[in-house]
């Protein structure tokens, strides 16, 4: 009977930590053998037909914990000492299973099913490629990558970090590519983070940057699997977080948010081809509106002799100074693309005909601001989308804001001082010791097979240097 | 933040240095210098007027007076309501009294403006005043000055009349020795107060247009005489600025005309002669004669003929230059270039360029006859 007391005290240790919890379910199977598992993330169905068809029976046997063991219908059980630990099992979907005569229990994975199913990635589509993308599942994702790489030295290293989440952090590379040092420096980055919570891999990427203060992102944020295989591959590494589908790849340098996995899957022209006009697309979108400021309030000289015209007749009317006119329509953009992104599919439509009529063509009407004004914030914005990453496409408009700030003052003087600013500020990143503008500064042969010209796969037997000492990618290399 | 600070504070010292709005400005296209009772009469052509209906800018015509260049220019801006701005100017029009006088002084004006760009073209006008060629509208382009300057950068390489004397070139030769510049001159034809009204702008048939003309020869700063047709053509022959002319050539008793699109002159320099080489090559495009062309020997014979008459063009050009004693085609720079010594012990480069024998040699060739093989007249038959 004093057994039998056991049991019932640890339920009611489970219980009270748990504070009642109206989930808990608890079955006493006898005296000597209960299980205790939450309804919300547990499976019914898992529990009745794996467990319980295989515990039933069980009466008073002597080595009943021996018994359980081998004879449970589950492919997942685990044999437990700490007490302690059983909150966190029970929280992740486990069912576990106590023995009044023992001091150990047995976890058993009874996981109800609460994902979504793989999709389409919907922040990077593509046309010619994998549709496939991560999803909340933690397991799914490492099995997206491992499906994808069957290699023995594809390692994954798994923390748990968040007091109260406990998140599973996996830091995932390849053994014999990536940098051992780089490794250590991302682990020794996780440990220290003191945190409660860890919810998305956007918790966890302030520790993970280094100590130098950039707009510009230092990581690839991706929910595509291939791109982050084809990273891993290369000797970056990639971390992953539970409930997320975004991974985190580092280190990112400059360039690499001018690739997009596709480039590999195309003929190696179109690859170069897009690259480049996301090349000009980048200048374009970063110093449009500064340089239309420029023009119109300080070098009108640089002006062609037919468009000067044009422009100062369009501006005759208009009452403010160029400047605020491009300041306010490009905040009015900024707003309009706010609601746009967060306002549901429905009113959607509203929202582009207020957009597009209103702002567009009303403004003009009324001489709020002057036309080409709107297809300078236009431009802007279009050669903006080129782009996927979200943490890029915001350090372009940041800079784009600073370029516009020092033209006002400046003019084209302005442009040239942001410009050299700019260009000093990302050589002077180094994310895990890598130059931000390799291959271009410092100058990086092999890394220029693969830049803003795509060379075809044939020719590219080496993976670039400057990420791993590995480089061989086949036999012949 | 301290460097944050540092930086902004930079920007808002510059307190916006040379900040204008470009609708504040008076875009100022083209340009006319007159006399008028012995003061300079200076009209600006203002191309951002008023928005017309149909969105598109009207252009207006500012006049001031002054006893220089500069004062005139500022008595414009007394009636101007906005900042005169001339960085694109287009044309600078000029009348033959104020180029017979001399036009050093607006030229150093052009030069010395800081918001000059220098590449607008200089023009003479031809018996009229100069402001009016700016008043005259063409339906063809927006303004009275984007037709001349286009007009004049458009066939300057094709016509073989004109040359694309833009200020730059103008001020080369000016400032070099032994080297006197030639301008364009520009003509109405109609009726120019008819012209000068919008309306006649609406008219299929306008009532008056402005035209390129001849070319006009000056010594230094002033002007000189007019050339004719036939002498423009040869001033270009000699000087070579040209890829294609057209001309005349005899043909029994009437003409072929031929276009030459190939062509290149050398100069050979001798311490008392210059020998000037032209060889072109040409397509024929119009034949009005009983010539066979499809023998050789007639072809040859049109040939030579049109050599004979590019010559005649070249002698013409370098007897006018030399009538009026102003070396245009430059041939004191080329000799000062090369016999340096020589030409230090001459005194007066354009004395000795009157008695300076020039001998020409011209050869043509037919590379291409159009689409005809044979004359029409030798068809008929």
């Amino acid at each position: 009977m004093v057994m039998y007391m056991q049991n019932k005290k640890r339920i009611k240790t489970i219980q009270e930590e748990l504070g009642n919890s109206s989930d808990i379910i608890v079955r006493e199977i006898n005296d000597n053998l209960c299980y205790i598992y939450l309804e919300s993330v547990s499976s019914d169905d898992k529990i009745s037909n794996f467990l319980l068809k295989s515990i039933v029976h069980y009466q008073k046997i002597e080595d009943l914990f021996k018994e359980l063991q081998s004879n449970i219908y589950n492919s997942h059980i685990e044999v437990m000492k700490d007490f302690k630990e059983v909150y966190y099992y029970l929280a992740s979907g486990y069912t576990c299973l106590f023995i009044d005569s023992e001091e150990r229990y047995i976890v058993i994975e009874t996981k109800e099913n609460l994902n979504r199913s793989i999709a389409e990635s919907t922040s990077e589509p593509l046309i010619r490629g994998p549709k496939d993308s991560f999803t909340e599942n933690n397991s799914s994702n490492l099995g997206l990558i491992r499906k994808r790489i069957k290699d023995s030295k594809l390692r994954i290293d798994e923390l748990k970090i968040g007091k109260r989440t406990k998140s599973k952090v996996s830091i995932i590379y390849i053994n014999d590519i990536a940098e051992k040092k780089n490794v250590d420096t991302i682990k020794q980055a996780l440990n220290e983070i003191d945190i409660d919570a860890i919810l998305d891999t956007g918790y966890i990427r302030d520790y993970l940057e280094t100590k130098q203060k950039s707009l510009f992102p230092k990581m690839i944020s991706t929910e595509r699997p291939d791109l982050c295989c084809q990273s891993i591959l290369n000797g970056k590494i990639a971390v992953m977080v539970e409930n997320s589908p975004y991974v985190l790849i580092m280190p990112a340098i400059l360039t690499d948010f001018f690739k997009n996995p596709e480039d590999y899957y195309l003929k190696f022209t179109s690859s170069t081809f897009s690259r480049i006009i996301k090349f000009i697309a980048f200048l374009i979108t970063i110093l449009t509106p500064a340089l239309y400021i420029a023009l119109m309030t300080f070098n009108q000289e640089m002006i062609p002799d037919q468009l000067i015209i044009s422009l100062a007749t369009q501006r005759s009317q208009v009452p403010f100074p160029t400047f605020m006119e491009v300041i306010i329509f490009v905040i009015i953009f900024e707003i309009l693309r706010e609601a746009d992104m967060k306002a549901p599919s429905a009113s959607g439509a509203s929202m582009s005909i207020v957009g597009a009529l209103i702002l567009g063509d009303a403004a003009v009407a009324a001489s709020i601001v002057s036309p080409f004004v709107v297809i300078v914030v236009a431009i802007t914005s279009i050669c903006e989308l080129v782009f996927t990453d979200m943490d890029f496409i915001n350090a372009i408009r940041h800079w784009r804001l600073l370029f516009i700030f020092s033209t006002i003052f400046t003019g084209i003087v302005g442009i040239v001082v942001a410009g050299l600013i700019l260009i000093i500020k990302l050589a002077s990143l180094e994310p895990l010791n890598t130059p931000y503008l390799i291959p271009f500064s410092p100058f990086n042969l092999s890394g220029m097979k693969d830049n803003i010209v795509l060379f075809p796969t044939n020719q590219r037997f080496k993976r670039p240097n400057y990420l791993t000492q590995n480089t061989k990618r086949g036999e012949k290399a | 933040m301290k460097r944050f600070c540092i930086l902004f504070l930079i920007l808002f010292l510059t307190g916006c240095w040379n900040y204008q709005e470009l609708n504040e400005y008076a875009i100022v296209t083209g340009m006319s210098v007159d006399y008028k009772e012995g003061k300079y009469e200076i009209s600006f052509l203002i191309a951002n007027g008023n928005k017309t209906e149909q969105e598109q800018a009207k252009t207006s015509l500012i006049t001031g007076e002054g006893e220089t260049i500069y004062n005139a220019i500022k008595d414009i801006s007394l009636a101007s309501p906005k900042e005169l701005y001339i960085s694109h100017l287009s044309v600078v029009i000029i009348s033959e009294e104020v180029a017979r006088d001399g036009i050093s002084n607006l030229l150093d004006y052009l030069l010395r403006e800081p918001q000059s760009h220098q590449n607008f073209y200089l023009l003479i006008s031809k018996d009229t005043k100069a402001s009016n060629i700016l008043s005259i509208l063409s339906p063809l382009s927006d303004y009275p000055s984007q037709n001349i300057a286009s007009n004049i950068s458009n066939t300057a390489k094709l016509q073989g009349k004109i040359s694309d004397a833009s200020f730059n070139l103008f001020m080369e030769k000016y400032l070099s020795t032994g080297y006197e510049p030639i301008m364009n001159s520009v003509i109405i034809i109609g009726d120019i107060k008819e012209g000068q009204s919008a309306d006649s702008q609406d008219k299929t048939k306008q009532d008056a247009y402005t035209k390129l003309d001849t070319l006009a020869l000056f010594q230094k700063d002033k002007f000189v005489t007019w050339a004719t047709q036939e002498e423009s053509i040869g001033i270009d022959l000699i000087l070579g600025e040209i890829e294609n002319f057209y001309f005349n050539v005899p043909c029994e008793n009437s003409f072929a005309v031929t276009v030459s699109n190939d062509y290149e002159v050398k100069y050979k320099l001798e311490k008392n002669k210059i020998i000037v080489q032209a060889k072109a090559e040409g397509t024929l495009r119009e034949v009005d004669c009983k010539i066979n062309l499809e023998n050789e020997k007639d072809i040859q014979k049109l040939e030579k003929a049109a050599a004979a008459e590019m010559r005649k063009y070249m002698v013409d050009a370098i007897q006018l230059a030399k009538n009026n004693r102003t070396d245009i085609f430059g041939f004191g720079s080329k000799y000062y270039k090369k016999y340096p010594n020589q030409y230090h012990q001459i005194s007066d480069w354009n004395n000795y360029f009157v008695t300076l024998p020039i001998e020409i040699e011209t050869d043509f060739q037919y590379t291409r006859k159009g689409s005809l093989e044979q004359s029409l007249e030798r068809e008929e038959q």
